[in-house]
Formats: C-alpha cells, structure tokens, sequence
C-alpha cells in the first residue's frame, strides 16, 4: 500500500467509524439534545438528570405554561398527568433545597413565559446537614452553554453506553429500572413485589435513622430565608407548594425519633412563606399502602398522577379524599392537630 | 487551544490545513501567512490577553536578531546581544518567578511584599529559549534568514509553540522558505496521521489513565503506604512518559501534515541505561539548548573535571528552575546534575555495570526524582518517600485477602484509588512493559510498514481517543 492510499483508507476508516457512533448517539439521543422520538428510543436511562434537563431546556425548548421544581419524588409526577396544565418538570435527583432558586432562574430564561411554579418540597432536605452546603445550577448552565456542547456529545463512548441501553430498553419497551424517561418527560419506575418493597422499605427507613433523623436532623435556621427568595423570584408567575407524601412507615420512623415538632415548623415555615402548602406528607390511604412506593419514600408514578390531580383540581379532584391538605394560616392549628393524632396513633 | 479537544481536530486543523494547500497552490506567502494567523489564532484561543505579549518578543527579537545577523553594530554587537538576551530573560523572570523570589524574600528576610499571582502566559518558557538562540546565532552571524514570515512561523508554528520541542532555526527555517514545503506529500501525511494518532492515543488512553491515579494518590500524601505510594509514584512516572511523549509524537505528525519535520524529543527514555543516556532520550531539544548556550560557554568539559562538574550542575539547576518556579523543581533539578556528576565521574574512573544493573539503576533514580517533580511541597515529596521506603508501614492491597485467607487484617489496606489494586498494577506493568520494550514511535512511523492491518490500526487509535475528547485534559508540559 502507498502513502497516498493508506491516508485515504485511515481517513476513511476512521470516519466511517466516527459518523456511524455519532449517527446513532443522534438518533437515539439518550442525552436528550435533539427531541426527536420513536419507537427506538422511547425508553430513557438517566445519564445526568441535572445536565440532561438543563441542556434540553436549551436545545429543545419547551411550550410549557407550568414549571415543575423537585428532587426524586417530584420526577414521579408526570407531566401527562396534567389535563389544563402544560408542565416542564425540572425536578432531579438528591435535590437541594438552596437549588430552586438557581433552577428557577435558569428555566425562565429559556422561557419566560411560565405562568405557575409547583414546588415539591422534601422534610428531610430541610436540615442543617443536607442544606447548609450552597449548591446552584450554574455550572451545568455554564457546560451546557460551552461551543460544540451537542456535538462534542455525540462523539463519546459513554453516550454510546447510554443509546446502546436505551435501544435494548426500547425494543423491550420494559421498565426495569427505578427512574427511566419517555420522551415526553414522564419518569417510570420498576413495579417491585410485596416482599421486595418491604425489603427497600426497611433499609430506607434504616437508612433515614442512621443519615438524616433523630439527632442527625436539626432544622436549618436559613430554611425559610431561601423560600422567602425563591418565592419573590418571577412574582408574575403563582408559586404553588407541595409536600412530598412519605410512607406512613417512614413518617412513623420521623415521628419516633422524635423529629414532629420540627415537621410542624417547617410547615408553618411554609405557610408564612408561600399563603398556603399541599400537604401530602401525613398518614393517609396513600401513604398507609407500602404497596404505592418503591422503598417507603419514592412514591409510584400512579401516585405523582394523584398529586398533579389534587394541584390542578384542588378539592375538586378525583383523588382519595384524604390525599393532600391545603394548609394555611387559617386550619394549620385544625391540621397539626389531627395530623399529631394520627401520630399518635402510630406509636 | 489543546490537541486533544473537539475544536482541534474537527475544526481547526482541518480548516487550516486545507487552506493552507489551497493558499500554497495561489501564492506561497499567502499560505505563509495563514499559517501565521492560524497559530497566533491557536495561541490566542486559550487566553487572548498573552497574544501582545508574543508578538512583541516575536517583533523586537526579529529586529535585534536581523541587525546582528547583517553584522551591524560595530562595537556595540556584544551589548546589544546581551540587552537582546536580557529582555528575554527578564520577560521569563518576571512572569514565571517573580511571585518566587517575592515569597523566598519574604520568608527569608521577614518582609512582606505582596504577591502579584501572575498566570503563566503559555508557551513563554519555549518561545524564550527559541529566540535566545536565534538572537547568539544571529551574533555569530550564523543566521540566514531575514523574513519575517518564516521567523514568526519558525516561533509560533502551532504544532510545536506550547510544549516544544525547542526548535532551531537552523532546523526549519529552511523548511519555510523552501516551495516544497506549500505541496501535498501523501509520505508525510501517512507518516503525519500515523504518529498523531499514535501520540493522541498515548495522551488520551494511557497518561489519562495514569493522572487518575496519581492524582488520587498524590491527593492523599500523608496516608500513603508501602504499596500504595509505589501505585502512586509509578502512576505518575508513566503519566508523565506518556503525557509528554504523547504531545511530542503529535507535534511531530502534525508539522508533517505541512511538510515540516521537527526534531526528535524522545526517545524512549526510560531504556536509558545511564543518566547521561537519560537525558539524550528525554526533552532532547532542551537538553541540546542547554548544552549549546550555555554549557559549551561556560567551557564544557574544556576547562578540567571540577569545571566540568561545575558546568554540569549548573545546566541542572537551570533546567531545575525552568520547569518551574519551586523548590522542588530546584531539587529534583540537583538531584540530576548530581546524579550526572557520578556518572561522569564513574565513567571517568572506567567502571562498567551490567546493562540490566545499570538499566534498573537508571530507572530507580529518575522514578524517585520524580517525586520531587511532582509533589507539591517539599514536606509531601519526603512524606511519600518515606511511604515508599517503608517508613509508614507495610500494608497490602485488600483484594489479597482473598488469595491469602489466613492473612492478618492488619496487615490489608484499602488503597485509595478509583479502581481495584489488581487493576492499578496490571495497568502499570503494561504501561511499564510499553515503555521498556516496545518500539517508540517514531522508530514505527518510520518503518515502512503501510498496509491494511495498520491503517486499521492507526484509524482505530484515532477513533477510541476521539470517543474520549469530553474529558478534556491539559499537558503537564504546558505548565513550563
């Protein structure tokens, strides 16, 4: 072979190799840079949901009136679970309370026409421990902003990983993960047995005790200090709050360690803040079936359709009827009270 | 700009390098000219701030350097020469170590003058030298070349201006000048793509791999033990190997792809079998400047043996200091001329050691020293010496518990790396493997083996590092 041939057979070579991987990051894009959907990629593994929605609000804007913050628990409802709201939910993993404000920034830059925020909000991340550490948005936003983003992404053995997974998912059409996407944004979670739950259950709430109640947990003297910030951040837009509705084994396990009275001040932190919150978060017929949750804490995304039902529709929603309480200033005392009863109850 | 990032090899390069054969076939200074702008454009991408800084040493050097070189200045030649030499040396001096001579001053005499926290400007350690030599040679009137183009690309070529290799005038300016350099030569673009991507490889695969590790180890200094700070310090070693060789092979094959041929700057160094040996393999075009500007000066080996061993520490320090402001480079840069002294002196005396003992010898001293070169203060380099001499215990890899169940647990130690402690040392008796025995680079580009098998190779090299571009990573030289 002469030199003139083997630098064509190189070049060659190398990018039949370079366009083929790229071409099919690109048309499964499990970094969901480009939108597009079909029957091949409609299973989504999560790579980076903090990068992944960050990027897609940039590269694949959205049409949505409704902005949904949250951590984990908040993935699980649904934008398709919405009937009058158009929802782009921007919740992602391991959330930090000291992140909304960051988040909300960014999302209404890309888009600033949101007309409401649902915030989700955890107890757990309400503690010194998980809060004190200032966390924000913007070095996703800065990467995602950087030139050839999209492009450097396609050439990447990683995402191949990623597209090669979401293909065999896809051809499946299985959920066999505990948070997998459709194209629409709807997370999925795998559906465990009786006796797997009870076993994720159990080291959850083990897991709860020796990490972030009983003494681990001190209530962050900031908490309502940020709230206060993110809801004056976009006033044109309603902000409207929600609990995340814990297993009522977990929330025996808060009570146990005696954490209530700091439950309640986070509540009515919220309440000052925000006029009023979706309660979820209490012993309930959603909450007392182990059955609606995975571990005990990250509800079925059957249970995310009830809390987008009970914030779209308020008391007027087809929900169990004790599912989710809209506390305010005016029944907080009525609410704390039967919500200490039912504690009460469980010990 | 680096040469392991999106930007480079997918838009850059190609762009550059195609108009470059398109200017070349209209009008070579045209081609001339883009290349120039190409590479001040390449300099400039990383921290356009520095970009006046180059062109005013390029432009004031050129113009000192034109004026001796036509044996103007009568009597003042040798003061004008030493004002040339000195701009250069005071523009390195104060950014490179002015902030170290501050906090020496300090410390030694109590003072506390302020820090200026100057950011290196790439490239200045290489640029300086470069035009250091053209401004002696230009005074012994061994310059030829008055033409400001070829001078600007002689010093901001792209493939060689942030990490070297230190290139002569001599060697390619010519090149420059001649028309052949503006044609295709399929020769040299073979061999271009074969040890771009071959370096590429090194770089991205291999030193990356290691920089984890010694990253890892070297992060977590005073913990170090026996096996875990030998993991770390060889990490480091073969990082280094094939970080700067990896950068020196990509030089070599993208000069080619414009028919330029740069000098050699490696050669399998760690198959020395002397100190001497060493540093004719490692940096080669730093050790030839030294050797001609300044040891040859000051009187070689001319001057009798103490003279010479005065010389020889001399270019030691100096290389010491030159890879950066510190301490430690001052040391392991001591530690070299020492070292090299002996040799000398062991030679002189005309003992001979096995190549196996001598090897080993070679390779232990420069590994150790590199921990003077690596570490970040001094305590930490003799804190990791200490671990791998045994002062800080003896621990094992856990993962032996498993071979040796009756082992004591005492004796196990989870090591602080990202990955098992069998495949940290499978990965470093590869690595080790390469270096000691297999073929370097250049010796495979310039066989002249061109078939199938290895365009199947060199394309598959290319592709597997271009998969790897997102984590983008410096090179340790362009701290120098």
């Amino acid at each position: 072979m002469n030199d003139k041939k083997f630098s064509f057979a190189v070049m060659a070579i190398f990018a039949s190799l370079t366009f083929a991987v790229a071409a099919f990051n690109f048309w499964i894009d499990p970094l969901w840079h480009y939108g597009h959907a079909h029957g091949l990629n409609d299973v989504q593994i999560v790579a980076d949901e903090r990068e992944q929605k960050t990027a897609q609000q940039l590269y694949d804007p959205t049409d949505a009136d409704t902005l949904l913050l949250g951590s984990s628990r908040s993935t699980y409802v649904q934008p398709s679970g919405f009937e009058k709201w158009t929802v782009y939910n921007y919740a992602v993993a391991n959330l930090s309370m000291r992140e909304y404000y960051t988040m909300l920034l960014y999302a209404f830059d890309q888009h600033p026409d949101y007309e409401r925020v649902l915030i989700g909000v955890d107890f757990f991340k309400s503690s010194e421990e998980q809060a004190k550490d200032a966390r924000a948005i913007t070095g996703y936003e800065t990467k995602v902003q950087e030139p050839f983003y999209r492009a450097k992404n396609l050439l990447s053995f990683d995402t191949f990983g990623f597209a090669v997974d979401n293909l065999k998912l896809s051809a499946a059409d299985d959920i066999t993960a505990d948070r997998l996407y459709n194209r629409q944004g709807d997370a999925f979670a795998k559906k465990l047995t009786a006796e797997e739950t009870k076993r994720d259950t159990a080291a959850k709430i083990t897991r709860f005790e020796n990490t972030f109640y009983g003494d681990h947990y001190v209530y962050y003297s900031r908490y309502k200090e940020i709230m206060q910030k993110v809801h004056d951040t976009h006033p044109e837009a309603e902000k409207i709050v929600y609990t995340t509705p814990i297993s009522t084994e977990l929330f025996k396990s808060l009570v146990g360690t005696g954490l209530l009275d700091e439950y309640e001040m986070w509540l009515r932190d919220l309440v000052a803040v925000y006029g009023g919150v979706w309660n979820f978060m209490y012993p309930n017929s959603v909450t007392n079936d182990i059955l609606n949750y995975y571990d005990g804490h990250h509800f079925y995304p059957e249970i995310g359709k009830l809390i987008s039902e009970r914030l779209e529709q308020g008391e007027n929603a087809d929900v169990p009827e004790d599912f989710g309480v809209w506390v305010t200033e005016d029944n907080i005392e009525e609410h704390m009270a039967m919500v200490r009863k039912l504690a009460a109850e469980l010990e | 700009m680096i040469f392991n990032s999106f930007e480079f090899i997918f838009l850059f390069l190609p762009i550059v390098w195609i108009l470059y054969y398109v200017l070349g076939r209209i009008h070579i200074p045209f081609a001339k000219t883009w290349l120039l702008v190409a590479s001040l454009f390449f300099y400039g991408y990383w921290n356009p701030a520095y970009l006046p800084l180059i062109l005013i040493s390029m432009l004031l050097n050129y113009a000192i350097g034109a004026f001796l070189g036509r044996d103007r200045g009568g009597v003042y030649r040798r003061g004008i020469l030493t004002a040339g030499i000195l701009f250069n040396v005071l523009l390195l001096g104060y950014y490179k170590y002015y902030d170290f001579f501050v906090e020496n001053i300090n410390v030694v005499f109590g003072e506390d003058l302020v820090l200026k926290n100057i950011l290196l400007p790439l490239a200045i350690s290489f640029y300086t030298f470069q035009q250091i030599a053209y401004l002696v040679d230009s005074y012994r009137l061994e310059t030829k070349e008055y033409n400001f183009l070829n001078y600007g690309l002689f010093v901001s070529f792209f493939p060689q201006l942030i990490a070297g290799p230190i290139v002569h005038h001599r060697q390619v300016m010519s090149q420059f000048s001649s028309k052949d350099s503006y044609r295709i030569v399929y020769e040299n673009i073979s061999k271009g793509l074969l040890i771009f991507a071959i370096g590429l490889f090194k770089k991205v695969a291999i030193a990356d791999q290691f920089a984890e590790w010694a990253n890892q180890g070297y992060g977590n200094v005073g913990s170090l033990t026996f096996v875990d700070s030998w993991f770390t310090t060889l990490s480091y070693t073969l990082q280094l190997y094939f970080d700067f060789s990896g950068y020196s092979d990509m030089a070599i094959g993208l000069a080619l792809l414009f028919n330029i041929r740069l000098p050699l700057n490696f050669n399998s160094p760690y198959k020395a079998l002397d100190i001497q040996d060493f540093w004719r393999r490692w940096h080669i075009t730093l050790s030839h400047f030294l050797t001609t500007y300044i040891y040859i000066p000051l009187g070689g080996n001319r001057k009798g043996p103490t003279r010479t061993y005065l010389h020889i520490l001399i270019i030691f320090f100096i290389s010491g200091i030159w890879h950066g402001a510190g301490w430690t480079f001052l040391i392991w840069g001591a530690l070299h001329g020492f070292a090299s002294v002996i040799c000398r002196w062991w030679k002189g005396t005309g003992h001979r050691m096995n190549n196996v003992s001598a090897w080993i010898v070679t390779f232990l001293f420069v590994h150790l020293a590199w921990v003077f070169f690596r570490a970040l203060t001094l305590a930490d380099a003799l804190t990791v010496l200490k671990a791998m001499f045994g002062f800080n215990g003896f621990y094992l890899p856990s993962g032996l518990a498993s071979l040796v169940p009756s082992i004591d647990e005492n004796w196990l130690l989870k090591l602080p790396f990202s990955a098992s402690s069998i495949e940290v040392a499978l990965t470093l008796a590869i690595g080790l493997a390469l270096a000691f025995f297999a073929k370097n680079s250049v010796e495979i580009m310039e066989q002249k083996q061109r078939n199938t098998r290895m365009a199947v190779f060199i394309a598959v090299l290319l592709f597997y590092s271009v998969m790897q571009l997102q984590q983008v990573s410096e090179f340790l030289y362009f701290n120098f």
